[in-house]
């Protein structure tokens, strides 16, 4: 054999191990983002996108655009889908395996039609409204796949798409005789007004009125419940980190107890409280701690249904959503579908979606745009009625961990729910 | 010749074996065929005695995997407005992706009804209730059925839910419907007139007839709620056991016993009110929606909306899709169907379906449409205020609802009741087994542990005798 001959073989061997390697690393490689089903290049890529409700309206208008923009990946034409759901019931639908996650031991590569069938609606990205459920979606992976399913850092870590924060909404009208009696508005004097036996007469109000009435979304709902009973405690304590000692002690919980018991109606609550805040107006609700964007959503609506307008005042203990934009990791969905995904949270970034986010009170996660951006920002038309446009994040709320969240929720399905 | 004849004779025989193998496939198709209706006709009849589980397996609702069709289910008052919806929504001759037509169907169930279909094998895939609180006993319902299978307790126990894709097309506050002269005598306008209000009268007055429908619908419900609040002497904060205590059961004892025409929904009422006027009631408990609609009909005959002062109710007319398939025998909810509950909930939320809601007297969900705008019946009425109510009263836990949705129950005397059956051999076979079934849904009924049952059971004499009990 002479060496041209030999020479020739020995890069064919380790093309072919390299080859080989390669097709290995991929097989048993396991947390690579971009593992995922193999598939055919497809004639378009259509990805689903599980979307927190108070951002759905502006994320469901941006798809539309993108839609229709031809936007590609690797040259494939991507379709967006965008599917509204509460954050906290998504993260319980994550908890429970509802989507079809497959098994740590499954092959992606050896799927029946029915399985592959079956992984077709399984959502490619989540946008919870806080980066907190994301990390409970992950512990709950890691315990029964041993790994995290949303990645935290590289390419495919959750962004931020959007900020908002909650804030006192009230009807003007009781707001003033609230800062009559009280001065400022704040847990302390919303608990005062609910345990009044008089109502409104004893607040100063008029009799018409009622008792007071406070608005807080049905934690079985909408996260912002949670995030309200949350901030509540913070103030309770004056702190920002709540434990579960601290929600599970009897007083409280009777303190809590009562607050809630200013609630005209947990029942028949929707997911979208501050809409129904609009809808019904004062007769269900005189102001709650609810969501910034909602609020600012609904000002109008508020103004033209009941011709007494919002006035919005920011609480001592801040509670914030940030909107992580989480790509999902496992190999239910293929790696061009999360490129698509990527592709989706960058045009949602950029500039021109930022700004659109303004016209639903969403403050922007691009320090590149501020919320004056456009004449059609809600913080721009809303500024008379008290909408800040800095608020100071020194009061910040942590995140509650999972035992203080299953706390509260079992609280309120004991104490209020039934 | 012979040769004609033997040919004639091979002609015969051919034909002959052709007659016999045409005749044998005909016996044969004709015991197949006979077989066939005998076994399906003696499973039929074996399905209709046996109730087995093949009979289940027909009786549950089916429809093709592609299939585009929606059955709605909504409330008696709501049904005939959306079934002219739908029939507007189909005449769009909209498309699925794979060119099914997506059509809309509207039955009218009451409520209560709703609930319970639900919770088995409904044979519709949507529903719209009067008000979100049937929504919430269905869930509450749905979610204890459901923890049994739940099995950590580190779960987050959110999001089982029976319905998915809540809608709210049109809503309409419940308010005491009054003759203009009735309601004048109560002080209407320039005094509040509340539950409290109406319900001395109506104790004090026996002239003064009043009515609330059954408790299976939201007006009902929410007339009776009132009259467990009044009796507690409270306007919020109503637990079963101030429901239930002696002073608040007298009391609503007492103010049902006023009611005049009790048991139908409110479409019935101004049916009645039609016929037979101002002789037929003073006042009933509706939504502010039916005032209005009359007052269009009966422009010289007006009803006014009194809106409690203590506080009201909304009927909120949700749209929800039902979250089918998780039972035995139950088909899931197709993706066409859910296309078409999609495009139809687009289609009652379009500004022109809004714009229609509000001129049948509805308030529309779409905020940016003003009640009192030109064309509006709200406009220029006195006999309806668009900035009312003022307050609600407060909804009571699921188990408050239980005590007032079965006010009957709580508030009727105490009865005994013997069971006499007749076990003789004339009884025997399918006689017996309906007798039995009759039976077990009759004291299925006797809730609680204030009515006694007996039972007498004979043939030619008596054979079994049990005493009066309470049901165990």
């Amino acid at each position: 054999m002479n060496r041209t001959r030999t020479i020739f073989i020995a890069i064919i061997a380790i093309a072919v191990l390299i080859v080989l390697v390669s097709l290995a690393a991929t097989r048993f490689g396991g947390n690579s983002a971009d593992t995922g089903l193999t598939v055919a290049r497809p004639n378009a890529v259509t990805i689903r996108i599980l979307t927190a409700l108070p951002i759905e309206p502006w994320v469901r208008s941006a798809a539309t655009d993108f839609n229709n923009g031809n936007h590609t990946t690797n040259g494939v034409p991507i379709k967006v889908e965008v599917v509204a759901v509460d954050g906290l019931t998504a993260l319980g639908q994550w908890d429970r395996n509802e989507f079809g996650a497959l098994p740590a031991d499954a092959d992606p590569d050896n799927l029946t039609d029915e399985q592959k069938k079956a992984l077709d609606q399984f959502p490619t990205a989540w946008i919870p409204d806080s980066r907190y459920l994301v990390e409970l979606a992950n512990a709950s992976y890691k315990e029964r796949l041993g790994r995290d399913v949303f990645l935290t850092d590289g390419e495919y870590r959750a962004k931020p798409i959007a900020i908002s924060l909650f804030a006192w909404g009230i009807y003007a009208s009781r707001a003033q005789v609230l800062q009559q009696k009280f001065g400022d508005i704040n847990w302390k004097s919303i608990h005062d007004s609910a345990v009044t036996q008089g109502g409104w007469p004893e607040l100063g109000g008029q009799p018409g009125w009622g008792y007071f009435k406070l608005v807080v979304p049905n934690p079985n709902k909408n996260v912002g419940g949670l995030a309200a009973m949350i901030s509540a405690a913070g103030e309770y304590y004056g702190r920002t980190n709540i434990s579960v000692e601290d929600v599970t002690n009897p007083q409280f919980q009777h303190w809590l107890s009562e607050l809630m018991g200013a609630v005209t109606d947990f029942s028949s609550a929707s997911a979208h409280t501050a809409d129904d805040f609009a809808l019904f107006g004062y007769s269900v609700g005189d102001g709650g701690q609810l969501l910034e964007s909602d609020l600012l959503q609904n000002m109008q609506g508020n103004l033209t249904r009941w011709h007494d307008p919002l006035e919005i005042y920011y609480p001592d203990y801040v509670t914030w959503f940030d909107f992580p934009f989480t790509v999902w990791v496992g190999p239910e969905t293929s790696a061009i579908q999360k490129n698509a995904a990527l592709e989706f949270q960058k045009f949602l970034l950029g500039d021109d979606q930022q700004k659109a986010a303004l016209a639903y009170g969403l403050r922007p996660a691009s320090s590149n745009v501020a919320v004056d951006a456009t004449p059609d920002s809600l913080f721009v038309k809303w500024k008379d009625q008290g909408v800040q446009q800095v608020v100071p994040r020194t009061t910040a709320m942590r995140s509650p961990d999972r035992d203080v969240l299953l706390s509260l929720l079992r609280w309120f399905q004991l104490n209020v729910a039934q | 010749m012979s040769r004609y004849r033997r040919m004639n004779s091979h002609d015969e025989n051919r034909h002959r074996n052709r007659a016999i193998w045409i005749a044998g496939i005909v016996i044969v198709l004709a015991i197949v065929i006979c077989s066939s209706s005998v076994i399906s006709g003696g499973m039929w009849i074996a399905g209709l005695f046996g109730g087995n589980d093949k009979q289940a397996d027909t009786a549950a609702p089916s429809w093709a995997p592609d299939s585009a069709e929606l059955t709605v289910a909504a409330s008696p008052l709501m049904a005939p407005v959306l079934q002219q919806m739908a029939s507007s929504f189909n005449s769009l001759d909209l498309r699925t992706p794979d060119n099914k037509k997506m059509t809309a169907w509207v039955v009218s169930v009451v409520p209560e009804k709703m609930v319970e279909d639900s919770l088995g094998l409904p044979n519709y895939q949507a529903i719209s209730p009067d008000s979100s609180l049937w929504l919430d006993q269905l869930e509450q319902e749905w979610a204890k059925r459901q923890q049994s299978d739940s099995s950590s307790e580190t779960q987050i126990p959110i999001g089982q839910r029976r319905i998915s894709g809540q809608t709210r097309y049109a809503v309409s506050p419940i308010v005491i419907a009054a003759w203009e002269p009735v309601a004048r005598s109560l002080g209407w306008p320039d005094h509040p007139i509340g539950w409290q209000e109406i319900q001395d009268k109506a104790t004090k007055d026996a002239t003064f007839k009043w009515n609330h429908s059954a408790t299976n619908n939201a007006s009902g419900l929410l007339a009776t709620l009132a009259e467990f609040y009044a009796g507690a002497n409270l306007t919020r904060g109503l637990t079963v056991d101030a429901a239930t205590s002696k002073k608040t059961l007298d009391y609503v004892q007492a103010v049902e016993s006023t009611i005049k025409f009790y048991g139908e929904g409110e479409e019935v009422i101004t049916q009645h009110l039609q016929e037979q006027g101002e002789n037929f009631l003073d006042a009933f408990t509706a939504q502010e929606r039916t005032v209005i609609d009359w007052n269009t009909r009966n422009p010289k005959r007006p009803l006014v909306a009194i809106y409690p002062s203590e506080g009201t109710l909304w009927t909120d007319h949700p749209l929800a899709l039902l979250e089918l398939g998780s039972q035995p025998h139950e088909l899931a909810v197709t993706d066409n169907q859910r296309l078409t509950y999609r495009a139809f909930a687009d289609f009652l939320t379009s500004p022109d379906a809004q714009k229609q809601f509000l001129s049948l007297g509805f308030r529309p969900a779409d905020l940016s449409l003003q009640l009192d705008g030109t064309g509006s019946p709200f406009a220029g009425s006195t006999y309806v205020d668009s900035r009312q109510p003022q307050t609600t009263l407060q909804m009571p836990s699921p188990s408050v609802i239980d005590v007032v949705r079965n006010v009957w129950y709580y508030t009727k005397r105490p009865t005994n009741v013997y069971l006499v059956v007749d076990t003789s051999g004339s009884m025997e076979g399918t006689k017996i087994a309906r007798a039995r079934e009759a039976l077990t849904a009759f004291v299925k009924q006797i809730q609680g542990d204030r009515d006694k049952l007996g039972l007498v059971e004979f043939a030619s004499g008596t054979k079994t005798f049990f005493a009066l009990a309470r049901d165990g």
